[in-house]
């Protein structure tokens, strides 16, 4: 049997290649994160045992709430006074002692722009003196010695074309400050931070800048020659007051490491799910062609019966050659997956976001996931092809024996119904129901909704061929009519067919609604609770915010009545992180609207905190109740409930005064937008905002309606991105499209032959195959969208956003989306048409 | 015109088809030179591999010759491009294979107009209906092959055939698949189409019955016509083949 496979695996070389294609790309999706996402990690490795060396010790505040480990970015820690560097240099073993201090700092470059660089973060710390424990090494020129000189990293020196000497503009969470360029850095042989640029401040200036003056971030300490890091922290740790703590620097700055690696890491899941979808497209793509394959082979399959083969041995021979397909996929898929690494690594640096160069990593564990996960999601979709291979009679080698097919439609359908209902229960659970792992569910129950709604497929796949083909008969004639009819020969083809691309466009109509649904509300909430005429908010791509110096400016401008900064910030609430928002009590009532349920905004000032309030009455925290916050800083903080909201996207669960965000958050923080309400003409005051921002070149000033158009563009970005995610999917199913016409048109030669011999052209040939491409393509649009809505609402109803919920269907990019569909039908008729047309008629005829 | 009767509507000149080369080079035909003329039912009878079948599919614009000519009434075959080749066939002839004649999408009435959708042309209504009567098939148009029995089918080829009013009907054994019934029946419907609608038809055949029915008959044997018979009757034809070593 072994060999009958194997030779049976060589006569369908080319069927197979086309098969194998699905999953090679669906596999080198999946490699290819990971190989990127293990480089990227590896990257911050060794990044940060290169920022540890040198270091023994290092010392900072113990964290009052949180339980993360020292040195993770999780948490932001209290400052450590000026005080504990001398009382650390007197421990017995210490040879050096720095205090360290970081913050946002960005240069604003010779062009007036601030200097920024693809999404990586730019910021400030202080120069060490004692160079042992610091791995920037001087460039050119020297290290800051004065309050208005600065050090700046290589990378930027040279792109942006700075001269030593210059006069330059920084932006801090202060007032934007003159600076002189005095030198250029270097981190270790790097010339700039794994993409980060940074500015390096005279210490003292430093602390004032970028936190508290008199303070650092975090200590770090050498030991003297043979005192082990071990024993120096011990030492350290023993002669600390309690709220602070030591721990040895390779333990640190590793939790530093691990803990943006689980940043990346979730980048990566992200990037998984699309690898996982696009395989379970390509599982469609498998089993139509093995089901193909199998009914073109009854003959053959019939004639080993004949000869003896049992049942289990024709079964075990064809999943034997779906797992050689697919572990030959697997590994082609596998190298795919590293170029595309290397691609993605490319597109980075040309991006700016260049990490430092390190080797791609290849994992062992890509390898055999990889692999694994390629073999079996074929073989899997080979299991019922193999099963209906095992049931082709012996008697059928004999003549043109019709084989049953499967079971009988009722009990078909009565399956499928089952199949989907089990997939919808699944999916509400995940979303309605209690805790567990949503994610996982909405993901299973959405998959065996698809293969439900495929099972279902055939049995509306023939009346719906016929209604999308009516225009071919009218538009095309007797060709138009052939092409209708092919689509509506084989139901079960084309329906599993159509499938395929359902899965893609179906995600892409879930995507689009979620999309088209948060714009409206979004739009609705701006209507709703923004009062004030103009809105601030940083237009930059590096996360951070501005200073708040900038509201206190604006406070001074005559022809403004109010001016209200806010932002966002984590605490947690028991075990779970919640997030606030911190707004400038005075003015807030000026500048939003709050639609309160009990209690009155007026409430913050008091420094109480006001809550949505169906979270609220979830958390059964009813007007004066007291809530309890954890904070980083501060530890748990007991705030009474001063009025509970209508839910607004906008606000958040929780908002709380910006005097009590300072309470309890390290100095340095920045706000993320400004509300501003003017007295004058908007042109006069508007020329008056844009004055003063004029100093600071992150921030942009937007009216209502600008802020709403660029609220919706940035939800249109982050869907174009999903959307691009998705191609993969969508390309793959029409790769099964040229697949199945390709087997289609071998399959019906001699009719081919005929009408060729009768007299249609090679163009009609190619008209009439077209014809069925675009047919089965909007009959996988159209079942897609109709998928893809049903989830997609549902979704959408689930999801807390707001009371002003304004749920949308996203019509202009569904009709692209068929548009969309009819296209890709075309292009995947080129080849299929093309090998129809040039049939040889003759032998076409002849074939038996 | 007296000469009407003598047109040619097929003629073979010096036909040569060698597939193949070197030493495993087959002479399938070997010097033909062969005319039909319109309005007469020729059959070509010969053992297998007497090139039988080849000198129909290049009679008919499916093959191409190696050496010689071919001629549908003017046009020179060997001067048509595939589009021009496929048009001819389309337009000016008919064709009846042995099996596998119909598109089993279509029903018998669309069939047998296909040809002349394919041209996008309006079927001439009355001729179609004629031919449809001349096969009686009437109650059976809006049926699909597979409702049809063998001999149905092959009738509503035939009426394909005759649909675009060919000036050469080409049919490779069209009984070789039916029983004697079915056979008398798509035969009649020659015979009758050549008498009483002035069709042409050229049949390759075996069968000395079928043959029976045939106006004229050319034997061919290793490439070659080796003899003619006209108004033959499947007794005579028997006869003559036992003469040809058959």
């Amino acid at each position: 049997m072994w060999k009958a496979t194997i030779k049976g695996l060589m006569a369908h070389k080319l069927r197979l290649a086309l098969t194998a294609v699905a999953v090679i790309l669906g596999v080198a999706f999946m490699a290819g994160t990971f190989v990127l996402t293990d480089t990227i990690n590896h990257t911050f490795d060794q990044l940060f045992v290169q920022v540890a060396k040198g270091k023994d010790t290092v010392v900072e505040s113990r964290p009052s709430f949180s339980k993360a480990k020292p040195g993770s970015t999780d948490q932001i820690l209290a400052p450590v006074p000026d005080r504990l560097v001398g009382l650390v240099k007197r421990v017995p073993g210490v040879a050096l002692v720095d205090g360290v201090v970081m913050g946002y700092a960005q240069l604003v470059g010779k062009d007036g722009k601030a200097v920024s660089t693809g999404g990586a973060p730019s910021f400030g710390s202080n120069w060490v003196p004692d160079r042992q424990l610091s791995q920037f090494t001087v460039h050119s020129g020297r290290g800051p010695a004065r309050p208005d000189e600065v050090a700046i990293d290589q990378a930027t020196f040279s792109d942006k074309n700075f001269h030593l000497g210059d006069h330059v503009t920084v932006l801090t969470a202060l007032a934007p400050r003159q600076v002189i360029i005095v030198g250029s850095l270097n981190f270790g042989s790097a010339n700039n931070l794994a993409g980060a640029r940074f500015v390096q401040f005279y210490g003292p200036t430093a602390q004032e800048v970028l936190g508290r003056p008199g303070y650092w971030s975090e200590i770090d300490v050498a030991a003297k020659p043979g005192v082990s890091s071990a024993q120096v922290t011990a030492d350290i740790a023993s002669a600390l007051p309690p709220q602070y703590q030591a721990v040895t620097a390779a333990s640190f700055f590793a939790q530093t490491a691990k803990s943006i690696e689980k940043f990346v890491g979730r980048l990566g899941t992200v990037l998984q799910v699309f690898a996982l979808i696009a395989l379970f497209v390509g599982s469609f793509i498998i089993y139509n062609t093995f089901s193909i394959l199998i009914t073109q082979r009854t003959r053959e399959l019939a004639l080993l019966r004949a000869l003896g083969a049992s049942r289990r041995q024709v079964n075990r021979s064809v999943l034997t050659e779906s797992a050689l397909v697919g572990l030959f996929a697997s590994l082609l898929g596998l190298g795919a997956g590293v170029l595309l690494a290397l691609g993605m690594q490319a597109l980075f640096r040309a991006f700016g976001a260049g990490l430092p160069t390190t080797s791609l990593q290849m994992r062992p564990r890509t390898v055999i996931v990889s692999v694994i996960v390629g073999v079996v999601v074929t073989v899997l979709a080979s299991l019922a092809p193999a099963r209906r291979a095992s049931r082709v009679p012996p008697v059928a080698a004999m003549g043109d024996t019709v084989i049953a097919e499967g079971a009988s439609l009722r009990s078909r359908t009565l399956g499928a119904g089952l199949t989907t209902v089990a997939g919808l229960v699944l999916l509400v659970l995940g979303l309605v129901g209690p805790g567990g792992n949503r994610l996982l569910e909405v993901g299973v129950g959405a998959a065996i909704v698809f293969i439900g709604v495929a099972m279902l497929a055939p049995l509306v796949a023939g009346p719906l061929a016929r209604i999308l083909g009516a225009p071919l008969p009218a538009l095309q004639g007797i060709t138009g009519q052939l092409g209708r009819q092919n689509a509506v020969r084989n139901p079960r083809r084309t329906a599993s067919t159509a499938s395929a691309l359902m899965i893609g466009v179906a995600m892409v109509t879930v995507v689009a609604t979620l999309g088209a649904t948060l714009g409206a509300t979004f739009g609705r909430v701006i209507d709703q609770s923004i009062k004030s005429d103009y809105i601030v908010t940083t237009s930059g791509n590096n996360g951070g915010g501005f200073s708040p110096d900038l509201v206190r400016s604006l406070r001074a401008v005559p022809e403004l009545a109010t001016v209200a900064g806010g932002r966002e910030a984590r605490w947690h609430l028991g075990t779970t992180t919640e997030r606030l928002t911190a707004i400038d009590a005075q003015g807030a009532d000026q500048v939003l609207t709050f639609q309160m349920m009990s209690g009155s905004e007026s409430a913050l000032i008091k420094g109480e905190v006001l809550v949505d309030s169906a979270e609220a009455k979830s958390k059964h925290l009813s007007l004066g109740a007291t809530l309890d916050m954890g904070f980083d800083t501060t530890g748990v903080q007991h705030l009474t409930v001063g009025g509970t909201y209508a839910p607004n996207q906008l606000l958040g669960k929780f908002v709380v005064s910006n005097a009590v965000y300072d309470q309890n958050y390290p100095p340095g923080g920045l706000l993320d937008f400004a509300l501003v309400k003017d007295r004058a003409p908007a042109a006069t005051a508007l020329a008056a905002i844009k004055a003063v921002t004029k100093s600071y070149p992150t921030v942009s000033v937007q009216d209502q309606a600008s802020f709403k158009a660029q609220q919706k563009k940035q939800v249109n970005q982050i869907l174009t991105f999903v959307f691009v995610l998705l191609f993969l999917s969508i390309l793959i199913a029409i790769i099964g499209i040229v697949n199945t016409l390709a087997l289609s048109v071998i399959e019906r030669t001699r009719e081919l032959g005929l009408l060729r011999a009768v007299g249609m052209r090679r163009r009609q040939v190619r008209r009439m195959i077209r014809g069925e491409a675009v047919i089965v393509c909007l009959i996988g649009a159209l079942l897609g969208i109709v998928v893809g809505l049903a989830l997609g609402l549902a979704l959408v109803a689930a999801i807390h956003f707001s009371t002003a919920k304004v749920i949308s269907i996203p019509v202009a990019t569904l009709v692209v989306v068929l548009i969309f569909a009819a296209v890709a039908g075309v292009l995947a008729a080129i080849f299929p048409a093309r090998r129809a047309a040039r049939l040889d008629v003759l032998e076409a005829i002849a074939t038996a | 015109m007296v000469l009407t009767d003598k047109v040619e509507a097929a003629r073979a000149v010096g036909a040569v088809k060698i597939y193949g080369k070197g030493d495993t080079a087959v002479r399938a035909l070997d010097g033909v030179d062969a005319s039909f003329e319109s309005g007469r039912f020729t059959a070509i009878m010969g053992p297998s591999g007497s090139g039988k079948s080849t000198l129909m599919h290049c009679l008919a614009g499916l093959d191409v010759l190696t050496e010689g000519r071919v001629m549908i009434g003017d046009t020179d075959l060997s001067t048509l491009n595939d589009n021009d080749l496929t048009q001819l066939r389309r337009d000016r002839v008919g064709f009846v294979f042995q099996a596998f004649n119909l598109v089993p999408t279509l029903t018998a009435e669309e069939n047998i107009t296909l040809p002349l959708a394919l041209a996008g042309r309006k079927p001439d209504k009355a001729w179609v209906d004629s031919v449809i009567d001349a096969v009686s098939l009437r109650p059976r148009l809006g049926h699909k092959p597979s409702e049809l029995s063998g001999g149905q089918q092959q009738r509503v080829a035939c009426a394909r055939a005759m649909a675009t009013k060919p000036d050469i009907v080409f049919a490779d054994e069209p009984t070789g698949n039916l029983d004697s019934h079915s056979s008398a029946e798509v035969l009649t419907f020659m015979r009758t189409s050549v008498r009483d609608l002035n069709q042409t038809v050229v049949m390759v055949t075996h069968d000395p019955v079928a043959a029976g029915y045939a106006d004229r008959i050319v034997f061919l044997a290793d490439g070659r016509i080796v003899d003619e018979m006209q108004e033959p009757s499947a007794q005579k034809v028997l006869d003559r083949m036992k003469g040809l070593g058959e």
